[in-house]
């Protein structure tokens, strides 16, 4: 052993790679050791050590890359597990693993209502290995950046659409405990006292809230909003009657109208819902306004075209494959398949009444 | 009563098969190991095991998940007691004495009382929830925004309870917190509030990079020279278990702590935090020397670690028995059963009975698996204690950064502990104590939305907190509490002046 | 009383205290007059609630700085500190923030393995090898422990280190 430390480091370190030490010199210096302090736990821990520095050594660096994929990719999510966006992404990721042949990882990456995800996803390497499921996010948060006069968190553009995958009509469904047994009865109820009628919603600018106040400007009535933290106790909310009525998936509000509990008067989609045939659409009660709750596949915009073409390909083979749509099914979710090049304008409107809908919203204080 | 146990055994049945029960202890190691990590909360050791549990059977795969998430709230109180870092949120408060047990030699009983305790809370909760879950259901259903502000209302009483320091300083440190529970954006206008432009920030400070780094940070950072942090004496085998006093006075705390938290949790929201906070200011309140709180007394971990098992049971009330999410622990696991077919609902109990008895069955395994796992544990864990102190904490600062990190997988929050971590040193070395500084950081955002919601509901008009019977008595028992609380200090004031005059 | 902490005195450590806390109420409710609207009372904004607790704040650190001075409360110090310790304090939260700063560019298993290195190499002067051989097994092991047993994805670093 040297006398003092420093010594020891000048001797020891310059020169020799700190890592990746060869287990005869570890073993060596630790032999050394030893014969001063003895215990023989410090000559096993040195080969423990040895061996996982090794080992992190043994996986071989990133081979040439002339076939895509071939590593794993990612699916970065702004959104937490257990929400639909999550479900949709968890439904088709191993179908995609098994055409591209590469491991398909999916990563929750939560905050700031999808914004931190959404940005990690933008700012990422665009070498197509990172992508992800998305829904009005990509539309909303600029939109309301836009509202507070805040600078963008990130634009539109910096994504590319690979496909839409699903995209479920809004609900609205009123406490069943509530005197109106049709949607017109409530239009006309709200018509008399402008302002009263309360209506939840899982927060300000969200899914939720942009849906009815799409129904109430395509009906011209006003209602009072109770934003709550989220889907669930805005479901609550009604439930407890504390809120009249509220905007919700299908699979969401679904159980509840089957226990009773909930009552649906009208579905924002330009078709019946297949679990409710008995709800009509706003169409068709001559009311202007469609919602979806939708997802869709995107990757960064810098990604080359060709390696789009491939997740395109996957992505049509994908929502044919029965496991995918028995892991949708079970959810309560429909698949509604639109490729790149019909998905474009379809989000460009969509983007669009989102951002419309928004700016009318405006700061509500 | 014979049909429900019936169910039971059905339930038992279907739980006590070897391939589910493999999954019930796994679930509870890999959620002690998730818990005892502090950060790594209940809520991202289930994320992270998700897709375990795909390929599994429905019933296998719930009793997974719920081992892990048991596992966790077991797991959280060990860091709690030892280093005083808390787990996690529910276990912020067995900070303050069960770190004090451990200072006085006494970590092995602390360690065994919260085990046993969660488990008796575990236990009689589940018995509870599985005779009462539907009409609890639609008692918790009837909380609205007002009523919710009410019980918040009562929270805040707590408060003055939590510390033992002199009344201006605990005031003090509470309304810190409360203002620092305001910075992220406003859910009720969408402003973001003193947030810099900082992303990350607009979720607010995050209760675990906060409480890591009061609690846990400073106390690494004050404990400085030799002999710090260890336990007095080696503890020999007979005092890893409690004593005799040790034992009889968390009897009472203990049942109290399960009822406090159970009816706590069984409430939508986030209130389930509370209830180890309401459990050790009633157990301080209701104590013939409320002094010895705050300087290891067994009452201030009985209470507290019962009240927050009991509360994680009775937070599955209402997802059970109507199929709605009230945290984002509960929303996984109705993803769980959504993706194997399995619609959580009112008609749940009804429509797949199999599945809601064997859940009960495996909360009944898990807590039995839990206390059989952390007894013998309990020794494991001391002598980690007798690590010589310089190996210590550097180990214990890593783990406080991999915790805190692996949250969000944010650096921010790191750095907010980091920052944590100087302001705890720098109030503790002004003499303050930072305790109430988390609860209050808990309930303001609570409270302020409760109380907005309110308004949004009635349009403006104060009177609907008077119009609503819940709300109102709730209202008037936080009043007689207040009162209650004031009238020895002003009694004693009254003497003071009283003997001044003479 | 630790020397490198100024000789202040109990009731000088009360006063510095509730100064702090004021200036902190006073920044918060600066800057929720300067950027939130206030609302109304039947509609109150985003500055209402931080602007009341930002005045109770300030209240109750006068209250303190009132009570401390006329001596009604006893201030308190943490009876454990020592010489040294506010030199020990602030490399904790310079190592923190410094491994908060790094894990993102250079990895989870160099940081934590520089972490280590800092505080049993550098400042407990621990034998040169037995640091080596517990921050390696330390930050790898853990590593493997995250990565491949708990399936947590932790940052990579330069190389894939």
């Amino acid at each position: 052993m040297m006398e003092t430390a420093s010594g020891y480091f000048r001797h020891r370190i310059v020169g020799a790679p700190l890592v990746g030490a060869q287990p005869n010199e570890t073993d060596a210096r630790a032999k050394r050791a030893t014969t001063r302090v003895a215990p023989t736990h410090r000559l096993r821990m040195t080969g423990l050590s040895a061996l996982l520095v090794l080992s992190c050594f043994a996986a071989a660096p990133a081979r040439a890359e002339d076939k895509f994929p071939s590593r794993p990719i990612t699916i970065l999510l702004g959104y937490p597990p257990g929400g639909s966006t999550d479900t949709t992404a968890r439904a088709i990721a191993p179908v995609l693993e098994r055409i591209l042949g590469e491991p398909v990882v999916i990563q929750n990456r939560p905050g700031a209502a999808a914004l931190v995800g959404t940005q990690a996803v933008a700012n990422a390497v665009p070498d197509g290995y990172t992508i992800t499921v998305a829904t009005t996010q990509l539309a909303l948060l600029p939109a309301v950046d836009q509202v507070f006069g805040r600078p963008p968190s990130f634009s539109r553009d910096q994504f590319a659409p690979i496909a839409l995958i699903s995209a479920d009509p809004s609900i609205i469904f009123v406490n069943a405990s509530q005197p109106w047994r049709t949607f017109q009865e409530l239009v006309d109820d709200a018509k008399k006292r402008p302002g009263q009628i309360v209506y939840a919603s899982g927060g300000l600018y969200g899914t939720t809230h942009l849906a009815i106040e799409i129904a109430l400007k395509a009906t011209g009535t006003k209602m009072r909003h109770l934003p709550t933290a989220g889907g669930g106790p805005a479901l609550t909310a009604v439930l407890g009657n504390h809120a009249a009525l509220l905007a919700a998936h299908p699979a969401v509000g679904g159980p509840q109208a089957r226990a009773g509990a909930l009552r649906p008067l009208a579905t924002m989609g330009a078709k019946r819902v297949a679990s409710f045939p008995d709800v009509p659409t706003l169409k068709e009660l001559g009311y202007d306004g469609e919602y979806y709750q939708w997802n869709g596949l995107f990757t960064q915009a810098k990604v080359p075209e060709p390696i789009i073409d491939i997740y395109r390909a996957a992505v049509a083979k994908a929502v044919e494959d029965p496991e995918f749509l028995q892991a949708m099914a079970r959810v309560g979710s429909g698949t509604e398949y639109l490729d790149r090049d019909a998905f474009r304008p379809w989000w460009d409107a969509d983007s669009k009444k989102t951002e419309d809908t928004v700016r009318a919203i405006g700061k509500v204080q | 009563m014979s049909e429900t146990l019936h169910n039971l055994l059905i339930g038992f049945e279907v739980v006590l098969a070897p391939s589910v029960l493999i999954y019930a202890f796994l679930g509870c190691v890999i959620g002690t190991i998730v818990g005892v990590l502090p950060g790594l909360g209940p809520l991202a050791g289930i994320s992270i095991l998700l897709p375990l549990s795909y390929g599994l059977p429905t019933t296998t795969a719930i009793v997974l998940l719920a081992g892990i998430y048991y596992g966790a709230m077991y797991g959280g109180s060990t860091t709690s007691i030892l280093m005083r870092i808390p787990g996690e949120a529910a276990s912020v408060i067995t900070c303050i004495d069960g770190y004090e047990m451990t200072r006085r030699g006494r970590a092995g009983p602390a360690l065994a009382i919260a085990a046993i305790g969660s488990f008796v809370a575990g236990t009689v909760s589940v018995v509870a929830l599985m005779l009462l879950a539907p009409p609890l259901a639609r008692f918790a259903l009837a909380f609205g925004p007002p009523e919710y502000l009410a019980l918040l209302l009562m929270g805040l009483l707590v408060l003055a309870y939590i510390s033992s320091g002199p009344m201006p300083k605990t005031l003090t440190m509470a309304a810190l917190g409360l203002l620092l529970g305001m910075i992220g954006i406003d859910p009720m206008s969408g402003y973001n509030r003193f947030s810099g432009g900082i992303h990350e920030l607009t979720d607010g400070l995050g209760l675990v990079p906060l409480a890591v780094g009061l609690f846990g940070l400073s106390e690494i950072m004050l404990a400085f020279g030799k002999g710090a942090m260890q336990p007095v004496a080696r503890p020999r085998l007979a005092e890893l278990m409690p004593s005799r006093e040790e034992a009889r006075a968390s009897v009472g705390p203990i049942w109290r702590g399960t009822v406090i938290g159970f009816l706590i949790g069984i409430i939508p929201g986030s209130a389930h935090i509370l209830s180890s906070f309401v459990s050790y200011a009633v157990e301080r309140r209701l104590s013939p020397h409320p002094e010895r709180f705050g300087k290891g007394a067994v009452e201030g971990v009985a209470g507290p670690e019962s009240a927050n098992n009991a509360a994680a049971s009775g937070a599955f009330v209402p997802m059970l028995a109507l199929g709605v999410p009230l945290g984002p622990v509960q929303a996984i696991l109705i993803a769980v059963l959504t993706m194997h077919g399995v619609a959580p609902g009112p008609l749940l109990i009804a429509q797949q009975p199999q599945l809601f008895w064997g859940f009960i069955a495996s909360m009944y395994i898990g807590n039995v698996v839990l206390l059989m796992l952390n007894l013998p544990l309990v020794g494991l864990f001391v002598s980690f204690l007798r690590l010589p102190y310089a190996y210590l904490y550097p180990i214990i600062l890593v783990c406080c950064i991999v915790g805190v990190y692996t949250v969000n997988f944010s650096m921010v929050d790191v750095l907010i502990m980091a920052g944590a971590g100087a302001v705890g040193y720098g109030l503790r070395r002004l003499g303050y104590d930072v305790a109430p500084i988390v609860l209050g950081f808990i309930l303001s955002p609570m409270l302020e939305m409760a109380f907005r919601q309110s308004l949004a509901m009635s349009g403006g008009s104060y009177a609907i907190f008077f119009e609503r019977p819940i709300a109102t008595s709730l209202l008037a028992v936080g009043v007689l509490l207040l009162l209650a609380g004031l009238a020895p200090s002003l009694r004693r004031r009254r003497v003071d002046l009283k003997e001044a005059h003479e | 009383m630790s020397t490198s902490w100024p000789n202040l005195g109990a009731v000088g450590r009360q006063r510095i205290g509730a100064f702090a806390i004021m200036a902190t109420g006073a920044v918060f409710i600066w800057r929720s007059l300067a950027d939130l609207p206030l609302g109304t009372i039947d509609d109150p904004g985003p500055a209402a609630m931080p602007l009341l607790l930002a005045t109770l704040l300030v209240l109750f650190a006068v209250w303190n700085l009132i009570a401390g001075s006329a001596g009604l409360i006893a201030a308190e110090n943490d009876e454990r500190a020592e010489p040294g310790g506010l030199a020990h304090a602030a490399r904790i939260i310079a190592a923190m923030v410094a491994a908060a700063l790094a894990l993102d560019p250079l990895g989870y298993r160099l940081t934590i393995l520089a972490v280590l290195v800092f505080f049993l190499g550098l400042v407990e002067r621990k034998p040169i090898v037995t640091v080596l051989i517990v921050s390696f097994a330390l930050s790898f092991g853990s590593h493997a422990l995250f990565q491949h047993v708990l399936k947590v994805p932790l940052p990579a670093g330069p190389w894939g280190i």
